[in-house]
């Protein structure tokens, strides 16, 4: 079942859709929302939603791309639960040092909020993207996007996790660089 | 909240850089200029584990294929492909006295229908009532391939208890089970059901109890309507004495009215052994929760206030457990016909 019918089916709201969208993209959106999540019960949840939240949403949307549109809405449902454990203190470890080291990216004197929504700052990020290698351009994607654990990163490149992080911080200090001289500071 | 911010427009940024990191292939890195600045002795000391790896790698494989079935499992977790193309035909398993055979096996374009009888070859315990309960894999080549097994048929004359593998694949994906091999492995089965569909429980007003005492739990699980996210929950403690047992191992044990809403708990012995469980009906939402030990289950249903009746608080409910757990490991391979 290729994606485009798959869009055709919603698209006509066959419900049948819904089993091929699980069928065709249930490991690939697992293996996202799992980077967030503990529990399987919790990563079923999220999967649900997905398929739910695309059913909803298509149309009226009509994307381009099918699993980009599944994958970021599984990080979207998956991102807003781990937030809600994290208000409760039940949370995964990984994806708090995620967003502790994200944190290291914004100009010391900078309030992002008050100067960037999130679509500038993001075309912010596209172009802080594009101006790394491919290499690290990757890394950076699977670890600030994905949540790939240092340990992933490490197997998946052939590094040591000392080289891993070394290269992220690297890329972190460029990213608050280029957000400061974008003129995020105050 | 700035680093949610981050966190978010991350979100948003171009779909070609998720695809690169998708597709993204690292070049190997070369260890020759790592390997020459190192001496002699930590050369060896490198390479005497490598061996020892590649040695316990080249054996699992061989030891998978002699039908080892720990060697099987490693092999399975690391490469299910392999795992399987090695894996040994046999359609036919007897162990504990329980004989586990491939019927016969339909095919279409994408999709396999597997048939599986079990049958006790010493005494009765497959009857009607045999569930594989939640005791069985299914293991196949591929992780792009959905799978499912229901019991479908009891002869009452053979006393074979027949179940159905279905399998199902995407073949536009360029994903084929045909001519693979798929293996069903059973690790125990339940027997004996003892059920009770639609019972009605009544509790007069005089023993519904007006607030009463609470605690928190931590839920395994909620149905319904459950009103939040969160797995901490408040419930009723309720006394020892239990009101009515349905079905042996099932207590319930009674109600209560918290914040307008009627709160009615019951007890089920055994749930992982046994599979005791129980279904309330109409019930607005429901929680689950262990005891200290997982040697009982404790559910409560909630109700809305309008229920209650003039005279007390009526409700039917479906109870069951299952009386016989027989263990035993039965593993059949089968190749899915071209």
């Amino acid at each position: 079942m290729d994606s485009e019918r798959i869009l055709h089916e919603l698209w006509v709201r066959d419900e049948e859709a819904i089993e091929h969208l699980a069928l065709k993209y249930a490991s690939y959106c697992h293996k996202i929302a799992s980077n967030f999540l503990i529990h399987e019960e919790e990563i079923e949840e999220v999967l649900n939603d997905v398929w739910l939240g695309t059913w909803k949403s298509i149309p009226p949307n009509r994307p381009d791309n099918l699993k980009a549109y599944l994958a970021k809405l599984t990080r979207n449902i998956s991102n807003k639960l781990y937030r809600d454990q994290h208000a409760k203190k039940r949370f995964h470890p990984e994806v708090s040092s995620v967003y502790e080291e994200l944190e290291e990216c914004i100009p010391s004197t900078s309030s992002l909020e008050e100067e960037y929504n999130c679509r500038e700052l993001a075309n912010c990020i596209d172009s802080f993207l594009r101006s790394l290698n491919k290499e690290e351009r990757v890394l950076f994607v699977r670890r600030y996007w994905y949540f790939d654990s240092i340990t992933d990163l490490a197997n998946r490149f052939g590094f040591t996790e000392s080289s891993v992080k070394t290269k992220l911080w690297r890329m972190r200090t460029r990213l608050k660089k280029r957000l400061s001289e974008g003129g995020l500071e105050i | 909240m700035t680093k949610e911010l981050l966190v978010d427009s991350m979100e948003m940024i171009e779909d070609e850089f998720l695809f690169e990191a998708e597709e993204y292939k690292p070049v190997p890195k070369t260890k020759m200029s790592a390997f020459h600045s190192i001496n002699r002795i930590a050369a060896v000391l490198l390479v005497l584990p490598l061996l020892a790896i590649m040695f316990i790698l080249l054996s699992i494989p061989v030891m998978a294929a002699t039908g080892i079935e720990p060697a099987y499992e490693l092999l399975y977790s690391i490469s299910p492909e392999i795992a399987q193309a090695l894996k040994p035909i046999n359609a036919s398993v007897v162990d504990n006295g329980i004989r586990m055979k491939v019927s016969s096996i339909d095919v279409s374009n994408d999709e396999a229908w597997v048939y599986i009888s079990l049958k006790d070859l010493e005494q009765e315990r497959v009857t009607e009532s045999t569930t594989l309960f939640d005791s069985y894999s299914i293991n196949v080549p591929t992780t792009f391939c959905s799978s499912s097994c229901r019991a479908i048929s009891y002869n009452t004359e053979t006393g074979e208890k027949t179940f159905l593998i279905r399998l199902w694949w995407n073949k536009a994906e360029g994903i084929d089970l045909k001519g693979k091999k798929v293996t069903f492995i059973v690790r125990e089965f339940l027997s004996d059901r003892q059920a009770t569909d639609q019972k009605e429980i009544f509790f007069p007003l005089s023993e519904i109890i007006i607030d009463p005492p609470t605690k928190k739990v931590h839920l395994i699980g909620r149905g319904g309507n459950f009103p939040s996210d969160d797995s901490i929950a408040t419930v009723m403690i309720m006394p020892e004495s239990e009101r009515c047992s349905p079905v042996t191992g099932i207590y319930v044990l009674g109600a209560g009215i918290i914040d307008d809403m009627i709160h009615v708990q019951v007890s089920c012995d055994n749930p992982l052994s046994n599979d005791t469980n129980c279904v309330l009906n109409s019930s607005k939402y429901s929680m689950i929760w262990f005891n200290d030990d997982h040697s009982k289950t404790y559910h409560e249903f909630v109700f809305p206030v309008d229920m209650l009746e003039t005279d007390g608080f009526r409700v039917t409910g479906d109870f069951w457990t299952y009386g016989n757990r027989t263990e035993g490991k039965w593993v059949v391979t089968f190749a899915i016909p071209k």
